[in-house]
């Protein structure tokens, strides 16, 4: 074919034009379905830890440890809102498959579990701890995600605290050799100068031991615990324990309504039992925001009163 | 010759057409491959959640009776459950379409529904009900208990249905 000089430059600039505009757009096309499965597989694995998670719940034991393995590093955001009545977790997941794109999954929802944790929890192994919330009532199981970078040194803690958390076997968690090593957080119990620093202010008949209720206080912030928060108090994110305590607190104020209608039944079964007005002014205390630990002895004296009675209630 | 480099460019232009046509429908099968395997995925999701969601619906505190025994349901606790009140506060929190009882009783030929009639002479309780039509319902055996008297406590053999 002869071609004269300006047709085979317009034709063959043209077919250089097409060429690379169909070039482009196939490669931005591919990195486009690259990065939309990369999105979905980050939503299907905050899925998946949502379901991995529902038998981690401590049920009748008194603490459960589990691990969660991935193929991939993987980065997990954790937050938590409690602007409707029972609240939730909110958990995104970035799967580190070195492209240099942060884009993390969609936030999955869980309502239904309380997980306390550090904002972002990252690595190939996610350690839970599972544990019970009981106000006077097992309100609900919690979670403790541990990630596997962040080591915990529990030298300068106290041994009944040390006896429930060593028979568990948590790798990042350690008791002794680790004092002052600056790769650990430092927790103690006696020393005020450590990372984070668990003050005791129990003493009256209703406690068991100094720590039933008390403060902990880390990045600048002091969070205050009752008995079975302890632990999420010292390892977890303090806007995220704060909201999860709330949460919690409010699904003891629902639970206390229906154990206040089954003392009501169970009275009328010839089981009598004087929680019913207890039950409604502790739901009063609970709802008006009270600090969890002026909640502390009325919870108590619930507890022992329902012991007391012909008929439990819980 | 400006003839025939109109022809080449409509040519190439038609080309051009094709080919981005033919990318286009590429694109549209991926896209609802990738569309068909995000639904399976969320339906597996949704069948794994459910099955292991029955054991711990049926031990939380709202259901579960006073005993430390597993899979024990309190049926003074599902009377008060099944309240209008309950039904619309625990509605967005369980992850589920549906939550019924169905007491096993060979004295029942059919389902007798328990809500607003006599409590002793029914054998299915629904605590919990979407209004969905296309819900997958898995159950698990449990232990369905209330309290008769001081020191006794009547106990059923039942069904706990979980729907999604």
């Amino acid at each position: 074919m002869n071609y004269s000089r300006g047709e085979f430059n317009f034709v063959l600039l043209f077919a250089i034009f097409a060429g690379v505009a169909i070039l482009i757009l196939a490669i931005y096309g591919a990195s486009q379905f690259a990065s939309t499965g990369r999105f979905q597989t980050s939503t299907l694995v905050a899925k998946q830890l949502d379901i991995l998670t529902d038998p981690f719940q401590a049920g009748f034991a008194s603490a459960q440890k589990n691990e969660i393995s991935f193929n991939q590093n993987i980065t997990i955001k954790s937050s938590c809102e409690n602007f409707t009545e029972f609240g939730s977790n909110d958990l995104s997941v970035l799967i580190d498959m070195d492209l240099g794109q942060e884009k993390y999954g969609t936030p999955i929802k869980i309502n239904d579990k309380y997980i306390f944790s550090s904002e972002y929890i990252s690595g190939r192994k996610i350690y839970s701890l599972s544990k019970s919330f009981s106000f006077p009532f097992k309100v609900s199981d919690y979670l403790i995600f541990f990630s596997e970078e962040d080591y915990f040194c529990l030298e300068d803690s106290p041994d009944w605290f040390k006896q429930q958390l060593q028979n568990l076997e948590i790798p990042v968690l350690k008791f002794k050799e680790c004092k002052n090593n600056e790769e650990y957080t430092q927790v103690c119990f006696s020393d005020s100068a450590c990372d984070i620093y668990v003050s005791g202010g129990c003493n009256g008949p209703d406690c068991e031991n100094e720590y039933d209720i008390g403060a902990v206080s880390k990045e600048g912030t002091i969070l205050y615990y009752q008995k079975d928060l302890l632990l999420p108090a010292i390892f977890s994110n303090p806007s995220i324990y704060n909201c999860n305590v709330n949460r919690l607190l409010q699904k003891a104020s629902f639970l206390t309504d229906i154990y206040s209608e089954k003392a009501l039944i169970l009275n009328q079964k010839d089981c009598i039992n004087y929680l019913q007005s207890d039950l409604d002014s502790f739901k009063q205390q609970i709802d008006s925001n009270a600090d969890i630990r002026s909640l502390h002895s009325i919870q108590y004296n619930l507890l022992i009163k329902n012991r007391e009675g012909s008929c439990r209630v819980w | 010759m400006v003839k025939k480099a109109q022809y080449k460019i409509m040519q190439m232009a038609f080309m051009i057409v094709a080919v981005f046509i033919f990318f286009l429908m590429v694109g549209i099968f991926f896209f609802n491959f990738q569309i068909q395997n995000v639904k399976e995925s969320a339906q597996i999701a949704n069948e794994q959640k459910t099955i292991g969601l029955i054991s711990s619906i049926a031990n939380s505190p709202e259901f579960h009776c006073s005993s430390s025994s597993s899979l024990c349901v309190d049926f003074d606790k599902i009377k008060i459950l099944g309240q209008e009140k309950y039904y619309s506060l625990y509605e967005n929190f369980w992850p589920v379409s549906s939550i019924e009882i169905r007491i096993i009783d060979s004295t029942f030929n059919e389902i007798v529904s328990c809500k607003n009639k006599n409590l002793d002479n029914c054998n299915y309780y629904e605590v919990y009900q979407e209004n969905k039509t296309d819900i997958i319902k898995y159950s698990s055996y449990i232990t369905l208990c209330e309290k008769e008297k001081i020191n006794i406590d009547k106990c059923k053999l039942a069904q706990l249905i979980i729907g999604i």
